[in-house]
């Protein structure tokens, strides 16, 4: 290791979240005078409103500063990580680029799910920790309690820890020395082949895809013919730089930097989050490990309200690809909702995320259709597809077996919710794995749980069931074969493709009948009866009706008056806009996202 | 000469009726002077400027102007007569039960058809909508009526209290009446009923048991004769209401006083619904605050359908083709076609089913928009 690697720190920072990980953060910065405190708030708190919030980081941001510890001047790059089970793999891929972790802990909180998850990824990523335990101007705070926690539960040396208040400012100097005393200086070497981790990727309109790198060994610099190792894609390096926070262009990067790389790439699809990118004159033998595919977990139709706007969602579906490359979505078309796209998202609060965003930067009105999981199905003839949407299930009697992913799940709770908790993925299809207590306050239970549950109200059940105690975090476990049959809503006897979902038999007929009262209640009473129904295959299971319109608003026109019949005629015909066709049944555009609302049983 | 009806508007009533969302006012002597006489230079004015209209038929409505003395009403009827080329064939004034004494004299200024303010004849119905009569006054008033008119119409109020006896009130009304108009209750904002409905004072009869209500209304109705011509009125043959119908068939009517609307050359308008802006003149004789142009030929067409379809006549298509120099069945194929379960087309007529009627907005709807 030469020296210029020496005084080199490239660290994150884990928590759970509201445990101050973005304060700390802001803290840092202040010291090392990176950014005035008047510019912070632009510049460093998470840039997407939805994140904000959220109080979630999902975009990763990293910044480079300066110390001087004991005479000599240290540069810091800062990785900031997402904060949600969703993005695991995208935090697993910012771990890798660092060599150590700062691990925040609230005094008065301890040890919870997420952080446990996210010190785990860590640690398997080899990196170094360093407890910092924050929040300790709480009245609350029980510090010491907390540092036996840490010691107990993740077996680390916490007793040297900082104690500090992120908020106040209390005791950041140790921190920042810690960084340099614990965390140890990047390895790698300069004069190898290149070896450069992409960590994060983003598009800008004027330079292309940007790759946010970690170069682990050699140097890249502008002019340098580069290579994509997983999709052997090769490009032009335009320009390299570092996040001053903003970018800003440097000469080289070299062995141990932390910076960015622009190619003139197109598409961000070809710059994936975990690849390698290597030198195409002198490459190297073998890409980092632990690059892999990102796949999407859940599945959904998006469509316009109206019709007419589906370039318009095409239009912004791709422009949010261009910046989130976990996004996919392909055209879709429904009977009920006509054209659209089936969208596929990290999980359940990406998919959230994407929604709003389409709605908010885009100003789209949506409909979206219950989240599904993708299943694998063999059908009788032999011949396997895969099934993200429940209307293409082929019909029963062509299917022999229908397999779903399963997740691993990881509940953390006080010991007086274990029963709940347990009955809850019992009743979710759960099958037990393990538990133990991680201290007298904190129980860890583990279910192979079918992902579809998750998807469906299991966080929110999970939540009232223990009064908001638990923490979750899953990851995908492989498939079971199961009983599962396709759910069918019929309106007026026709079969509304955008409502089927799939089911567990014995789930089917109180879902069935759960969907069949929602409809009930949410479509408006039309000119004629509307039996509603809900049918595994040919098999009717739960009915309902709504009654044919008796009386509408009869305004008379009283004076030769006219306007108000004329008012009540246009809030009718906007009313009707918002509806979709369905055989001759309308039905309000809420009607699709409404069945997955349920009151917990 | 243009043949169009003409509206007076009598802003004035002794209480406000506890639904009463139209223009109305509760008004000293001065005011309602000071009001006939701004009218008066206003059906001035408005003969000049439309000098082309020749007055088919005349309504008084309000509020309630019966409140007027003789001497009032009398100068009103006297400015029409000398200011526009009148030949009417149907002077209509409205009328409260308890503000009735003068009917005797209206022959005189060409008055030939009373409106009965009745609304209904059970008297807990009555101090609900807030009325001033008993259903005895009313039916006295009725009785009175009819020995100086031939032509008397009777206003009810249906869809009130789930439990409201329409047919006696249909059956009251029916000795002395030749027209019924029947309204479902509408509860607009910020009126006194919104105010009960909203205590719970008063327990609103549900959508299905005001349509029972509308229904059992048109079999009585038909049981003593009156048969329905309009989606709120029925009559015995030959006894519609002539002004109204104007409003049905885009025939061009002029409203004079506040708040009236006017539909004249195509191009509707109205006067200021202030009743104190009104007395300031601003508008008089010169009504040019046309706060709703006509438009497009598309909202024209949209007129003249949804308004047809009221009638149990329906639209007239080749009326409609004639008008818009278009194909009717053509252009709303889609929309005919959607709901050609609760309309027919007989002849030269599109028209809703009468067990429709109480679905009208829907199936208007339909047409212009599927």
């Amino acid at each position: 290791m030469n020296e210029r690697q020496k005084h080199i720190r490239n660290f994150c920072i884990v928590a759970h979240i509201d445990h101050g990980k973005s304060t700390l953060a802001d803290r840092i910065m202040e010291k090392t005078g990176q950014v005035s405190e008047r510019d912070m708030k632009e510049q460093l708190l998470d840039s997407m409103d939805i994140e904000r919030e959220r109080g979630i980081t999902i975009k990763l941001t990293p910044v480079r500063m300066f110390y001087k510890y004991k005479g000599e001047e240290y540069i810091f790059n800062l990785i900031d990580t997402p904060g949600h089970v969703d993005f695991t793999y995208e935090v697993s891929r910012s771990l890798a680029a660092c060599e150590g972790a700062i691990l925040i802990v609230d005094a008065t909180q301890g040890v919870e799910a997420q952080t446990l998850t996210n010190v785990y990824l860590a640690i398997d990523n080899d990196l170094e920790i360093l407890p910092v335990i924050n929040k300790i101007d709480l009245p609350s705070a029980e510090p010491d309690k907390v540092i036996d926690e840490i010691e107990d539960v993740i077996g680390i040396e916490a007793h040297s820890a900082p104690l500090i208040s992120a908020k106040e400012g209390i005791h950041i100097e140790q921190v920042l020395d810690g960084i340099i005393e614990r965390l140890p200086a990047p390895e790698g070497d300069e004069n190898a082949p290149l070896k450069a981790l992409i960590f994060d990727s983003l598009y800008d309109s004027y330079k292309g895809a940007i790759c946010n790198i970690r170069v682990v060994d050699g140097t890249v610099k502008t002019g340098d013919r580069i290579r994509f190792m997983s999709n052997g894609k090769e490009f032009d390096v335009t320009e390299v730089g570092v996040f001053a926070p903003q970018m800003q262009p440097v000469d080289c990067l070299r062995a141990g930097d932390v910076g960015y790389l622009c190619a003139s790439i197109k598409n961000v699809k070809d710059t994936s989050v975990g690849d390698t990118i290597t030198n195409v004159e002198n490459p190297t033998q073998a890409p980092l490990k632990g690059y892999k595919k990102v796949q999407p977990m859940v599945f959904a139709g998006v469509f316009p309200a109206d019709g007419s706007k589906y370039n318009d969602v095409r239009d912004a579906l791709e422009k949010l690809n261009l910046n989130d490359a976990s996004l996919v979505f392909e055209p879709e078309n429904s009977v009920a909702l006509g054209f659209g796209f089936r969208c596929g998202f990290l999980g359940l609060l990406h998919m959230e995320i994407i929604e709003e965003r389409l709605e908010r930067e885009f100003d789209l009105d949506l409909i979206t259709t219950a989240p599904s999981v993708s299943y694998i199905v063999t059908k009788t003839d032999g011949e396997t597809m895969i099934v993200d949407n429940p209307s293409k299930l082929p019909q029963a009697t062509e299917v022999e077996k229908i397999e779903e992913p399963i997740v691993r799940a990881h509940v953390y709770v006080p010991p007086e919710y274990v029963g709940a908790v347990m009955e809850l993925c019992q009743n979710k299809r759960g099958v037990f794995i393990d538990m133990s207590y991680l201290d007298k306050r904190r129980v860890r239970i583990e279910y192979r749980i079918p992902l579809s549950e998750i998807v469906y109200d299991f966080f929110d059940n999970l939540k009232s069931k223990t009064r908001g105690y638990a923490s979750l975090d899953y990851e995908l476990d492989g498939y079971n074969a199961d009983d599962l049959v396709k759910l069918d809503i019929l309106l007026n006897g026709d079969v509304c493709d955008a409502l089927s979902i799939i089911v567990h038999r014995e789930q089917a007929y109180a879902r069935g009948r759960a969907i069949a009262e929602k409809l009930k209640d949410v479509i408006p009473r039309q000119l004629f009866e509307i039996p509603v129904q809900a049918a595994i295959g040919n098999k009717v299971i739960a009915r309902e009706t709504v009654k044919a319109l008796r009386k509408d608003v009869l305004a008379k026109c009283y004076g030769g008056d006219i306007t108000r019949k004329k008012k009540l005629l246009e809030k009718q015909k906007e009313g009707k806009k918002r509806m979709r066709q369905i055989g001759n049944v309308q039905i309000p555009s809420e009607a699709f996202m409404s069945i997955l609302k349920f009151d917990n049983p | 000469m243009t043949e169009c009806g003409l509206y007076l508007h009598i802003p004035f009533c002794e209480r406000r009726c506890t639904y009463c969302d139209f223009y109305s006012n509760v008004s000293d002597d001065e005011t309602r002077q000071a009001y006939v006489d701004m009218l008066c230079s206003e059906i001035e004015g408005t003969a000049k400027r439309f000098s082309d209209a020749e007055i088919g038929t005349i309504y008084v409505g309000g509020g309630t102007p019966s409140l007027l003395t003789m001497e009032q009403l009398d100068r009103i009827f006297s400015t029409v007569y000398k200011c526009f080329s009148v030949h009417s064939k149907e002077t209509t004034i409205e009328v409260n039960p308890n503000s009735s004494k003068n009917i005797d004299l209206y022959p005189q200024l060409g008055i030939d058809r009373i409106s009965f303010g009745v609304q209904s004849l059970q008297e807990k119905t009555l101090r609900l909508l807030g009325r001033l009569h008993t259903a005895q006054e009313a039916i006295e008033a009725l009785e009175r009526a009819t020995r100086y008119f031939q032509n008397i119409s009777g206003d009810l109020i249906i869809g009130i209290e789930k439990d409201d006896d329409i047919r006696a009130s249909v059956e009251g009304l029916a000795p002395f009446v030749t027209h019924i108009s029947g309204y479902i209750l509408t509860i607009p904002p910020k009126t006194e009923i919104a105010r009960m409905v909203k205590t719970k004072e008063l327990i609103l009869a549900t959508d299905d048991e005001s349509a029972d209500q509308y229904d059992l209304l048109y079999e009585v109705c038909k049981e003593y004769g009156f048969y329905r011509y309009e989606t709120s009125n029925f009559a015995k043959l030959g006894y519609e209401g002539k002004h109204n119908g104007s409003y049905w068939t885009l025939k061009p009517y002029l409203g004079l006083g506040a708040s009236a609307h006017s539909y004249y050359n195509g191009i509707r308008f109205f006067d200021t619904p202030d009743c104190k802006q009104y007395l300031k003149g601003i508008h008089t004789g010169n009504k040019k605050e046309k706060t709703e142009r006509s438009f497009s030929k598309d909202a024209e067409k949209t007129e003249m359908i949804m308004l047809a379809l009221r009638t149990t006549r329906g639209l007239v298509i080749s009326e409609y083709n004639k008008r818009f120099h278009a194909d009717f069945l053509r252009e709303y194929r889609r929309g005919i076609d959607a709901v050609k379960k609760y309309i027919a087309v007989r002849k030269d007529r599109l028209y809703i089913l009468p067990q429709y009627f109480s679905v009208q907005n829907t199936i208007i709807t339909s047409i212009l928009t599927d």
